[in-house]
């Protein structure tokens, strides 16, 4: 009589919903707006869910393609991810996560949902491949490709002139805080 | 042999950088939106469902005891006879016992002037026994009855209110993409990037149209189950309680 409830333990599902958000949108205010109105959407349609055709983490990324996708659409907010995210002094592994999100960021659109839907909401080929409509090979070569770009992206990167630096924990200029990933 | 193998462990790296590197929101975000999902929705539902059970089972076990029939034909029987005393009506000129207390008043004030001759068969009917047993079934299985109709009223309202949701985000769906495409449209420089444009167009607005089908039939279905376990539940409610245990 009673169906599963697909929300019933939201915190795992915020996590993914958010993290897909925002390998597309950037991370911060955008991909927490998408975030909650994929949560807004699912409360709306929570009885409509059927546990046969899947698991909830990719009924409600489903929903949040379409969130993201209109999300787009909008004018950006005014801070920028990497602005949100940069700390006073940047240690090494926060300047890595800020060069890898940069590089995603530089991806194509169509590379940048595949991450996003692989290691944001941490769906598996097979998943993604219903969710796109194609199939789980396509997937998996795809993804590989992308990584690949992702790779070279990031390799270009780390070359002499071009290489991310955080800013000087000392000077915090206004300047130095709006560019943090340019180099010094 | 070894080329294509470290070029592996590099994608893996990789692999785990995204992984270990994944975006994740503040715990107050997190906190907030965990919030509206356990919500007074939520709560509220549960609440309908705790009491929707309780009163059922007490339907049950009221109906089981023929307690809500006799409660309600003892109290006006009680009325008869007194009226039928201080009247000085005989014994035997009792009327039937009523079901229905609209009818039972009926009764009680047209017998006061003018006693009825009673027929042996109605005088052999009293309150207590078979009768009484038939009456508190049908009170029952009335009560088990409107309550089932009840919910069924809240579901067809239900059932309006997401219709008409889906159709509003389905147009606003569209209305965005719509607006997403002319800016596109605006911006693409070749014509190359034109037809992929219009092609990620359809695309996109035949996956809503699909999302959108899929909804509605996911609905309905939703809807016709739902409709079909109330009716069960209706008829359950007539043989638990109509057939006079």
């Amino acid at each position: 009589m009673f169906t599963r409830d697909p929300l019933a333990r939201p915190e795992l599902l915020i996590r993914r919903v958010y993290a897909y958000a925002a390998y597309r949108l950037g991370d911060g205010p955008d991909a927490e707006d998408a975030t909650s109105e994929t949560f807004e959407r699912a409360l709306r349609y929570r009885t409509t869910y059927d546990p046969r055709k899947g698991e909830p983490l990719a009924w409600l990324i489903g929903i949040a393609r379409r969130c993201v996708d209109e999300a787009r659409v909008r004018p950006p907010a005014t801070a920028t991810a990497l602005d949100a995210a940069a700390p006073g002094d940047l240690e090494e592994d926060v300047v890595r996560r800020l060069t890898v999100q940069a590089a995603v960021g530089r991806l194509a659109q169509r590379d940048r949902e595949l991450l996003a839907l692989r290691f944001g909401a941490d769906l598996t080929a097979r998943q993604i491949a219903e969710l796109l409509g194609v199939r789980a090979n396509a997937v998996e070569v795809r993804l590989h490709r992308t990584l690949a770009r992702l790779k070279t992206t990031l390799e270009r990167e780390a070359q002499p002139g071009v290489r991310v630096r955080p800013p000087a924990p000392v000077v915090k200029s206004e300047e130095a805080e709006r560019r943090p990933g340019r180099a010094a | 042999m070894r080329k294509p193998r470290i070029r592996r462990r590099r994608t893996h790296q990789i692999e785990a950088e995204l992984r270990s590197h994944r975006p994740e929101p503040r715990p107050e975000f997190v906190r907030a939106v965990a919030a509206r999902v356990h919500g007074p929705r939520g709560q509220s539902r549960l609440r309908i469902r705790v009491a929707l059970v309780g009163a059922l089972l007490a339907l049950v076990v009221l109906a089981a005891l023929g307690g809500i029939g006799y409660a309600g034909s003892g109290g006006e029987q009680e009325v008869v006879r007194a009226a039928a005393t201080f009247a000085g009506v005989d014994e035997a000129a009792k009327p039937r016992p009523a079901v229905d207390p609209m009818a039972a008043s009926v009764h009680t004030t047209a017998m006061s002037p003018k006693p009825k001759k009673s027929s042996p068969a109605t005088a052999a009917e009293d309150d207590s026994g078979p009768g009484a047993d038939r009456a508190a079934d049908k009170a029952a299985a009335k009560a088990c009855r409107d309550a089932v109709k009840a919910l069924i009223a809240e579901e067809r309202a239900l059932h309006k209110e997401n219709a008409a949701a889906e159709r509003e985000r389905h147009a606003a769906a569209k209305a965005a993409e719509r607006a997403r495409h002319k800016a596109a449209l605006a911006e693409a420089e070749t014509k190359e990037e034109r037809k992929a444009e219009k092609d990620l167009y359809k695309a996109n607005k035949a996956a809503e149209r699909d999302l959108y089908k899929a909804n509605k039939q996911a609905e309905k279905e939703r809807h016709m189950q739902r409709m079909e376990e109330l009716r069960a539940e209706k008829k359950a409610c007539k043989a638990e309680n109509g057939s006079g245990e």
